[in-house]
Order: C-alpha cells, then structure tokens, then sequence
C-alpha cells in the first residue's frame, strides 16, 4: 500500500490501541441529546469537549457509514449522535489519543478516497461507496486497515452502550440504574 | 480505617511498622497479616475507593474507573491488552470470581525446574483453608448459570468431554451478570469486602489515591516510602508523602512492582527483576444460534463453566494446551467481534439474545519482559514487551480451530472472534480457515487478565527475585506477594494462587517464623 508512510505516527498508535476510547475515558459530561442532532445529518455541530467542527463532521459520516439507520433495526448513529457522544469520552490528558483520532479522520477523509480512485473526500461520497471504502481499507492491511479497525472499534463500543441502542438489539441492560459514580472534586 | 485522597489537603509524614503496596488479592492478604499480628500497618493504594453503590454495571463508565489505564494498557506491539485492576481491593474487584487453585501439575513443575520444594500441596494447604474460608469459597450455585455458560457443558457432557462448574467466591449472588464492571450487590467476595476491612477493623490505615513512587533505604535497616496524593480520575499529583518504616510488603501488581523496585534502585543484584512475563493471552469468540436459543449471555454469573478436555498440564511444563470458559456482561466489548459493518453488523447484533460468548484461553511459556519510563510528576509508563511463539500460535489455532468445532456441534450457525478482519466461520468445512489466522497487531484484539512472573520465586538470585518465603533476595524486610512472583502461570485464574501464595509467607511472617 502506497499509504504506509502517510500516517502520523499517532494514528498508527491509535490502531494499535484501537479500543482505547471504547475503553477509556472519563466522561465529564453527558451526551448532547440526539432528538437535536438526528435530522441535521452533518449540520451544525453541538457544543464538544474537545473535538472540533471538522473533526465531528467527518466523524458523524463515519458513524453513519459503520451504523447507518435502518436494516435490522431503525436507530442508527446519528440518532443517538454518536460522534458527540464519543467526544464526552475523551480526556484532554491524552493529547496522543486524540491526535491519532484526527489523524485517522483526515486520513480517510483526504487520502483514502484515492485509493479507489475518487477524487471527492470521504464525507462527500454516497453512502455505499462509503462503506466500499470502508471495506477496501479493511482488506488492504497496514495502515489503511489501521484506520478501518480504530474508527469501527470507538463507534461500535459507544453505540452498543448507549441506553437507547439497547431496546434495538434487544438488550435489557443493567439491573441497576445509576449515573456515572461521582468522583471527589478536590480544591486544594 | 479507610482515608480517601481527597480527604488529604496537605503534605503527609507517617511513621509505621509496615507498609502494605497495593491493595489487590496479595495486598489485602498481607494487609490482614500484618495487623492481626499487632503490628502498626499502612496500606497504599493508587487506585480510587470505590462501593457497590458507585457501580453501575457499565463498561464505558466502570472501565476507566476501576481498571489500570481504564482497560487500555497493552503490550508494546498493540497485540494484548493486559487487563489489571487499580482500585480499592485491585483486580480481586473487576474479576469474576472465579476459585482456582494453582495446579498439582504446576506445582511439580516448579518443584522440577526451579527447585521449590517448600511450595508443595501439603505446605499450601492450611493457607487454602483460610483464604477459602474468608473468601467464602464454594461451587456456583445452579440458579446463577446461565444458557451461554451451560451451552459449554452440556455439549461437553454429550461428546464426553471434561468440562466443569467453577468454584467462586461470591455469597448472596443473585446473578445480575456485570463482575467485570464491580459488584453492584456485594456479592463477589474481593478484597475490598473481605481482608481490607478485616486489616481495618484490627487498626490498619488504608490509604486510596495514594501512588508509591520510591523506597529509599535509610538507617537502621529502615525504609522511606516516597509516594504522591493523587487525583482521582486524571492521577494527577496533589500532595508529597513520606513513610518511615521497618518493613514493605510489595503488592502492586506485576507490571508496577518491578517498576518501583527499579526506580529506587532496588534492583541491583536482582537480574530476573522485570523478566519472565506470562500473559496467558485468550481471545473472545462469539458463536450465534438459531433464535429460539437465548443465551442471554449478560445474566447470570459470567464466567461460571469450562471446557477442559484439552487442557495439557503437566510437570515438564506446567500448564499446556488450551481450554474454553464462558464470558458475559460486556456488550460493548462484543459489538466490535467480526469484521462486519454497516446493515451486516446491525444484522448480527440483532442476534445478541441469541448469541454464545466464550474466552479461549491459551497458557503461554514466560517469555516477556518489562521496562519503564517515568514521567516528571513520578508516574510510570510501563512497557510490556512480548512475542507470542511459534508453538503458541501453533496451539492458539488449533484451540480456535477446536472450539469452533465445538461450537458447531452445539448447534452454532456462525462464529465470529475479536478481529476487525478475520471474517465470520458459518460451517465446519471452512476451519481451515484458521490456519491463516492474522495473528498480528491490529488485526486481532487477544487480552491478558493474568499477567504474572516480573518478580519471580527462586531459590537464589540468580534464578528469582525472592526466595519462597517471597523476600527479596538482596534486602532484609521487603517482601513481594502478588502476581508477579508466579515462576510460570498458576492456574486459569490468578487470584487464589496470589492470595495462597500471600497467606503461607504472611502467616510465616506474621507468626514470627
């Protein structure tokens, strides 16, 4: 693959750990409600913790693409704004996660439409071709499978834990039902 | 008693007998040792306190919470994760209570290759006794076995295969099916429930959110702890501490004991010291029924049944071959099996009630390493360097190979694992298959939840770092009892050995022996 040597190396660190915002991350706020975000597609993005306009753009087609509405079951991750919810995920600790995460967006977004020969960037191509390229990149080995494996890693995580994907895969969930525990705030 | 760092605004200076590093199935033991024996005792842990009120059942949020780098640490390469647990009782809280003892076989393992022979059965087993008893030690209730776990025997049973019902330490469980994310019930019996507060109630302070740094040796064949108040959540540093004391009993698992050894300088005339990794690596598997089977694989006790007919244990090598043992509770973790997106992976997760979740477990040889890097504030940044084998990846795919087989013999339609790129198996005749299994970073996710042997036993210090009292082999009055001592991997599950294994040297010690 001609893309092996485009990556940051953040990105490649990003693959390697590729569940380690579906596992990590305090979340210090709660999701934005979806109701507002699930009509606009790409519009406007909601107010983010650390992502930025562009980098919840993309990822918003990205989720789309892996988890699209409808199928099996109607919801898909746009409903639950699932770009938002990965962004409350995020800790600004970790400066490396966070820039693996946008250079694999920009990677699919700019780069990896040439490999199939598109000119036009990821966010801009029809849904199945989309998911085409989705599925070349998964096939393709080093990098470019880099980027399939971590982005499908963080989207599936947070959206089969999202409540309200539950009732879709008929998933009752806990049997308790609490918040986030509350950690100590410290005022030294 | 039980101080919570956020209940420490300033500088502390103590002054003790004993410290106790950690708070997990080697620290509580000790814990309780040190104070049964009268002895003024401390106890450090890193790690956040937290109650089954705080858990909530929920992998995004109990993750970060309770696990050591919020589940993500992982071996150098981005292969394993490497799964342990760093709060208030450590993995004895994210586990799920599973009571294994330490094989006969690997016993006489150690005994042949490295010459332990006070480690035998009949020395352990008074220690037995008391663990099994505190930890209220039993064979899991029927009631709490769920569909997905007795899938295992039953089919076992018809092909006549061993399999069999763990023992657990649970008591009142009334299967709620989220061990991995704490107990919300008090069930499981950790030691967060048993021996802390057994330590506290005969005196010991037990101090959470507290990061031991250093050890500075000082007169008198004392210690200085050099540790740091840190802040929940972020860790990051809020206030200097300094212990005195007579004796230290390391227990911060294997990854970050050997790290606080080497940055105090501890390690000289220690060569073993961070080497002889074993990550027992395992991957999860996922087989889908026909619909009308309901597995509901997140009720019920996770982990509760094994599939054993191809366990190869023995004393020229310890554990060998490979086994199957049922997993559940992690709906997250699962939606990211297959390679599947887009209509295709909603059409499998539309299966979840009726889907199989097991772990294949594959013992390894010790072959790892560890080394560190430490940040400015102190924290350290391990890494776990390790090279899966030949032979093991060899064994690997004939276990995969195996329990799929398995799986299809119990009536699976589809069967699917933790790689992103490795795509679904729907018939027996497309097993080999597995022989190009991509057994490389990235392209499969395998997970340790037993890392062992940085700091091994050895009959001097040429061959481990402690000797089979669990003493450092080149300083008076530090001890080392968790998982890092094991020579080679103990058993399926860890925490009895550690806890056996703490509860002889500790009595021994405690008793003045």
């Amino acid at each position: 693959m001609g893309n092996n040597s485009t990556l940051p190396s953040a990105t490649r660190r990003l693959f390697l750990q590729r569940s380690l915002l579906a596992l990590g991350a305090v979340a210090a706020a709660p999701a934005i409600s979806a109701a507002a975000f699930a009509d606009t597609s790409t519009g406007d993005a909601p107010a983010l913790k650390l992502l930025n306009a562009e980098d919840y753009r993309i990822l918003s087609v990205v989720t789309d693409t892996l988890i699209p509405r409808d199928g099996a079951f109607p919801l898909g991750a746009l409903d639950v704004d699932l770009a938002a919810r990965i962004d409350t995920y995020l800790e600004p600790e970790d400066t490396e996660l966070l820039q693996g995460l946008r250079g694999a967006l920009m990677f699919l977004e700019h780069q990896a439409p040439g490999l199939i020969g598109v000119d036009s960037p990821f966010s801009a191509m029809p849904q199945e071709q989309r998911e085409s390229l989705l599925l070349t990149l998964r096939d393709a080995g080093g990098d470019a499978t880099a980027v399939f494996a971590a982005l499908r890693g963080i989207s599936m995580f947070y959206f089969y834990t999202d409540e309200q994907a539950w009732p879709q895969f008929n998933y009752d969930g806990p049997l308790v039902k609490r918040g986030k525990p509350v950690y100590p705030q410290v005022r030294d | 008693m039980i101080i919570q760092g956020h209940e420490i605004f300033s500088p502390l200076k103590l002054k003790t007998h004993s410290v106790v590093v950690g708070s997990g199935a080697g620290g509580g033991v000790a814990a309780y040792h040190m104070a049964s024996a009268g002895l003024d005792t401390v106890v450090l842990e890193e790690g956040g306190y937290f109650q089954a009120k705080d858990f909530n059942q929920r992998e995004e949020d109990m993750m970060p919470a309770l696990y050591r780098s919020a589940g993500r640490q992982m071996t150098t390469d981005g292969l394993i994760y490497v799964w342990q647990g760093s709060t208030f009782g450590g993995s004895t809280v994210i586990n799920t209570a599973d009571a294994t003892p330490i094989e006969a076989e690997v016993l006489h393992h150690w005994q042949q290759k490295f010459g332990l022979n006070e480690l035998t059965e009949d020395n352990l087993a008074a220690s037995y006794e008391r663990v099994y008893k505190t930890l209220n030690v039993h064979r899991l209730e029927e009631k709490i076995l769920n569909r997905n776990n007795k899938v295992l025997l039953e089919t076992a049973n018809r092909l006549g295969y061993k399999a069999g019902v763990f023992n657990s330490n649970r008591k009142g469980c009334i299967g709620s099916g989220y061990c991995f994310q704490g107990c919300a019930y008090d069930a499981k019996q950790g030691t967060n429930l048993t021996y802390l507060p057994m330590a506290s109630d005969l005196g010991a302070r037990i101090y959470t959110d507290v990061r031991v740094d250093r050890i500075e040796p000082i007169s008198g064949n004392r210690y200085r702890i050099h540790a740091s108040v840190v802040e929940r959540g972020t860790r990051r540093f809020r206030h200097p501490v300094e212990i005195d004391c007579e004796r230290i009993i390391m227990a911060a698992g294997t990854v970050h004991t050997p790290a606080i050894l080497k940055r105090s300088g501890l390690d000289k005339g220690l060569p073993q010291l961070g080497k002889n990794i074993s990550l027992q690596p395992q991957i999860g598997l996922s087989a889908t029924f026909p619909d009308s089977e309901k597995m509901t694989s997140w009720r019920g006790a996770p982990q509760s049944i094994y599939m054993s007919e191809f366990d190869d244990n023995h004393a020229e090598h310890g554990l060998g071959g490979f086994r199957m043992e049922g997993v559940g509770g992690m709906a997250g973790v699962f939606a990211q099996f297959s390679n599947k997106i887009g209509l295709d992976h909603k059409r499998m997760m539309e299966q979840f009630p009726s889907t199989h979740y097991s772990a294949l477990l594959v013992p390894d040889q010790p072959s790892g390493s560890l080394d560190w890097e430490w940040a400015a504030d102190g924290s350290v940044k391990p890494k776990i360097h390790y090279a899966l084998t030949a032979e093991w990846k060899q064994r690997f795919k004939r276990g995969f190979k195996t329990a799929a087989g398995f799986l299809f013999e119990a009536g699976a339609k589809e069967i699917n694992c933790n790689s992103p790129v490795f795509g679904s198996i729907t018939s027996p005749d497309q097993l080999s298959r597995v022989d190009d299994f991509p057994l490389e970073p990235g392209l499969v996710a395998l997970t340790s939840a037993h890392v062992q042997g940085s700091c091994r036993i050895g009959v001097n210090a040429d061959q481990g770092v402690v000797d089979q009292n669990l003493k450092l082999h080149n300083l008076d009055n530090i001890y080392v009892v968790d998982g890092s001592v094991m020579p080679t991997t103990a058993s399926t599950h860890t925490m009895i050995p550690i806890m056996v294994m703490a509860d002889r040297a500790m009595h021994k010690l405690a008793q003045g022996a």
